[in-house]
């Protein structure tokens, strides 16, 4: 470290502050992302609840930048996943922060993503097979027009039928934060002193680079394997592959996906920047400090993603499903992975799924997202119901659903027994029953409906999922597949979650596994 | 002749005024972590005989405002209490929002609730969401659920029914029945927020209800009748939203309060954050903190060098109370001599540096939610005086009202009501004579 470590920490904490004022700013009700990147596109510091989204930040400013760079004032709004956008409901907006004395340097980006489920409301094709059947793809395009939002852009959006009036708003106060963000953070540069500033961005790179590596060294040399699967895609394609390795050599560590199935009719791919962030989240916490989610931290590690597989498609593929199960199927195989490597340090399987299933009325769409049941430890039973991995939201209340929708919760609480048994015990996945009370549509999106969360040490499987649908006249069908299944007022569905795996055989006593 | 006491009791210190018609008494004591009377019962010994006899003979009055709530649930010290709910939610506390501690992490680690799963109650009530009674409650349930707590210690009931807050019926139904039944409740609909949210607080209240009146119960055997104590947990200097925009700050051994007319907020860092130097060589205060227990290393039991110690080191605390609290600033030497020699600063530049972390950390976080300086601050806590201009300075907060005893300025005010509105004139005249100090006038920083 050259900086005067102190100066170094005021500036990191001074970043932090700028961006997290942004996204308080609109957070209230939306989910939001934030980030600050350099003119490169490489990134300074992002901030959000769920990783995914940092590495899907850094891909688009940088796939953006390089056919259109903002003018100063400016906002560029884009969700393109082939551009490395997470989803088409996530709206990624950037501006240029420029330097205070030459007014046309673009010195940095910064950029705001406000996720809105309703935006994946296109057509009837919930199970999609192309991504443009997913919403309303938007390359990289300047968001306003004679300095007002591009009505013509709100309008495309408003085809999901998400309120003109709101979304103009939304995207008002979104300018407005970037456009409060960049300020501060020229501010802040200027100072600082434009050298010592740059330097100090450096520094925080080489530090975040470092302390990852750090972690990612207790990791034995070696090469460690793993395979999951997503059960189906919802077009007769079973059992898709997730073929994850690691190989650790000294300083290089490489997660390989050679011999993933390749990409899949329905929405179970990922792009790029989606496989990145999985594996962050993964490696990442292998770390016990905070430290600034930037370019740095990345480049602790490689990937290697065939290109055309289910960890890297290629366009048209649908992502829709990747994003929320296969994401979550690399963290599980990169959990597995280890505890081959470094054996009772990690918890067993967690439920490993987002639980995510959709819901559409008319034009109304709702997802809800339930927790699962975490994977034991040495030393605890896991946790019951909880977003154990990735995301980490606050899931919404009963009162809120029953408020919005039309749909009553008929109970919601713990899957009790579903963890696997063990010297400790798996965590307790969700159950939670829908009564519905108009007329729609569910696509049941939720994977691990039949791979069970593994054990470990001889702990028992969790549970897997199970979604039971159960009509008015009192008919009950348990649904294994990706459907997308009808519904009448008064039918019901019941959705339970995984449990997580247990850890040591039941019987051993404290210690001996 | 009777007396009105007035006690500002924190965890560190207790700030008792007592007053008849024509004296007036200002005492501080410390005050014990795990017993919080024990500052009360000692300031009661330094009042004159004439006040003594008044409380024995049952005509004073007692205001205090306590950390009781607030250490009690920090620490978990409540009794066994029960919850009833709308059937297939009774175990809703459990799931909370379904969020874990922390984002990263392989481990998903969730808070306990404070009602356990066996006290967990459903019953077959609906409320829908426009308000209709769907269903009302069953009284042979809730006889059977009333059967299971006889056999328990349940004393206190919370209850939370879905939408209650669109109709409250069933609630009020079921907490009439438990009041004839002879137990207490607390219901969800007098609560704000989402069921989850009332759900927690009805669920804190029920938890932490035994304790306070056990609390009370030890008052009264100081001699004071029931209907003369007066307790709150808020502290009246800073309770209600500030006047022309002054921003109000509180600095207390574990925490730092904020609070202006818009906002009320409790900082993230506080004296008890760690000060580190990590592996990759940056230094951090917070955002790990020790808890109280062991607490800093000045105070004996502490390891860790926390933003305290230096403060300690660096005399910003109130300095009259340090030989009263035996903080012991070799022992903090001693920690901080290896963090400087990996820095290579002499001890004096590091203390100084670390001090201004910690300013800065605090004024960043501040700002984060109080976008322009405001015209004034004042600053509160034991801790304030010393850190109150520094923060000010480096928020470009030109004014600083510091009163020199806001402990005992608060107990006056739970005294003589609302202070803050006209500070400069109320009641705090006739008291002068008596003060230690200028009470009246408190230090104004003009930055």
């Amino acid at each position: 470290m050259t900086s005067d470590v102190f100066s170094l920490e005021k500036q990191k904490l001074a970043i932090k502050n700028i961006i997290t004022s942004c996204v308080d700013a609109l957070s209230s009700g939306v989910e939001v992302h934030g980030a600050i990147l350099d003119s490169k596109g490489e990134l300074i510091e992002a901030i959000g609840p769920n990783p995914l989204h940092y590495s899907g930040i850094e891909a688009t400013v940088k796939s953006a930048r390089s056919y259109l760079v903002p003018k100063n004032g400016e906002t560029l709004i884009t969700n393109d996943p082939y551009s490395g956008n997470t989803r088409l409901c996530d709206l990624l907006l950037i501006q240029g922060v420029f330097g205070r004395q030459q007014a046309n340097e673009l010195r940095y980006y910064i950029a705001i993503q406000l996720s809105l489920p309703q935006l994946l409301n296109k057509g009837d094709k919930t199970l999609s097979t192309n991504v443009e059947e997913e919403g309303f793809r938007i390359p990289p395009t300047p968001l306003e027009q004679n300095g007002v939002v591009n009505p013509e852009i709100v309008n495309y959006l408003c085809q999901s039928k998400i309120k003109y009036e709101n979304l103009v708003t939304l995207l008002d106060k979104a300018r407005g934060a970037l456009k409060m963000g960049a300020q501060h953070f020229s501010l802040l540069e200027t100072k600082m002193g434009r050298d010592l500033f740059t330097k100090g961005l450096d520094e925080l790179r080489k530090y975040s680079e470092k302390l990852m590596r750090k972690a990612l060294h207790e990791i034995p040399d070696g090469e460690y394997g793993a395979t999951e699967f997503i059960e189906n895609d919802g077009f007769g394609n079973k059992n898709l592959r997730i073929q994850c390795k690691l190989l650790v050599q000294g300083e290089n560590i490489l997660v390989s996906f050679l011999g993933t199935t390749k990409q899949t009719t329905g929405p179970y791919n990922c792009n790029y920047a989606t496989t990145l962030g999985a594996c962050f989240w993964v490696l990442r916490s292998l770390l016990k400090r905070d430290i600034p989610i930037n370019a740095g931290a990345f480049k602790a590690f490689s990937i290697e993603a065939p290109d055309g597989t289910l960890v890297n498609a290629k366009y048209p593929a649908p992502l829709l499903g990747g994003y929320y199960e296969t994401s979550m199927r690399i963290v599980d195989a990169l959990n597995v992975i280890l505890n081959k490597a470094l054996p009772s340090e990690y918890p067993a399987q967690n439920g490993g799924s987002s639980s995510i299933n959709i819901f559409k009325f008319g034009g109304i769409l709702f997802e809800d997202r339930l927790g699962t049941g975490g994977g034991a430890t040495k030393n605890k039973n896991g946790s019951s119901a909880i977003l154990n991995q990735l995301q980490n939201y606050p899931v919404l209340s009963v009162e809120e659903i029953e408020e919005n929708f039309p749909i009553q919760v008929i109970h919601s609480s713990p899957r009790f027994s579903s963890g696997g048994d063990g010297r400790h015990q798996g965590g307790d996945g969700l159950s939670r029953c829908y009564k519905f009370l108009a007329e729609g549509q569910v696509a049941l999106l939720s994977d691990r409906r039949t791979h069970k969360p593994r054990g470990l040490f001889g702990g028992g499987a969790g549970m897997p999922a199970e979604i039971s649908f159960i009509s008015q006249n009192g008919e009950k069908k348990i649904l294994n597949d990706k459907v997308v299944i009808k519904i009448a007022a008064g039918d019901l569905i019941n959705i339970n979650t995984p449990g997580g795996g247990g850890w040591g055989k039941k019987e051993d006593p404290e210690g001996s596994s | 002749m009777s007396w009105r006491i007035a006690a500002d009791a924190r965890e560190i210190f207790v700030d008792l005024v007592a007053t008849s018609e024509d004296e007036a008494y200002f005492v501080r004591t410390l005050n014990r972590r795990d017993q919080l009377l024990t500052g009360l019962s000692e300031a009661l010994t330094h009042l004159p005989i004439a006040a003594t006899e008044s409380i024995k003979n049952g005509s004073t009055h007692l205001w205090m405002t306590t950390d009781l709530s607030r250490v009690s649930l920090r620490e978990h010290w409540g009794s066994d209490c029960a919850i009833i709910t709308t059937e297939g939610f009774e175990n809703f506390l459990s799931l909370g929002t379904g969020q874990r501690k922390n984002l990263f992490g392989l481990y998903a680690e969730r808070s306990t609730p404070f009602i356990s799963k066996d006290f967990s109650f459903g019953v077959t009530e609906r409320t829908l969401k426009d308000g209709t009674i769907e269903k009302p409650i069953d009284l042979k349930e809730i006889e059977n659920i009333v059967s299971k707590l006889e056999l328990s210690n349940v004393k206190n009931v919370a209850i939370c029914f879905l939408n209650s807050k669109k109709n409250s019926q069933n609630e009020k139904d079921l907490a009439k029945f438990l009041k004839d039944k002879g137990y207490e409740s607390f219901c969800s609909h007098l609560e704000t927020g989402n069921e989850l949210v009332r759900g927690e607080k009805v669920a804190a209240k029920a938890f932490l209800a035994t304790t306070e009146s056990e609390f009370a119960e030890k008052i009264k055997a100081m001699g004071f009748v029931a209907e003369n104590i007066f307790l709150t947990s808020a502290r009246p200097l800073f309770r209600k939203p500030s006047p022309r925009g002054a921003l109000y700050i509180e600095f207390f051994e574990d925490r730092i309060l904020i609070k202006d007319e818009n906002i009320s907020k409790e900082l993230e860092i506080s004296p008890l954050s760690l000060v580190e130097l990590d592996e990759g060589g940056l230094v951090h205060i917070g955002p790990n903190s020790v808890d109280s227990e062991p607490g800093p290393v000045c105070m004996g039991k502490g390891l860790q060098l926390t933003a305290f110690d230096l403060l300690v080191l660096k005399s910003k605390l109130n300095s009259t109370e340090i030989p009263r609290l035996k903080l012991d600033a070799t022992k903090v030497l001693r920690q901080l001599s290896p963090l400087a020699q990996n820095l290579r600063i002499d001890t004096e530049t590091c203390i100084d540096k670390c001090i201004n972390l910690f300013i800065e950390s605090a004024a960043l976080e501040i700002e984060g939610v109080i976008k322009t300086p405001p015209p004034f601050m004042v600053v509160g806590g034991w801790l304030g005086s010393g850190l109150g201009p520094l923060l000010a300075r480096r928020l470009g907060v030109k004014k600083v009202f510091i009163p020199p005893h806001v402990g005992w300025l608060s107990s006056l005010q739970l005294l003589e009501g609302d202070l803050r509105a006209n500070i400069e004139v109320k009641k705090i005249g006739a008291l002068t004579a008596d003060l230690p100090g200028s009470l009246a006038e408190g230090e104004i920083y003009d930055l």
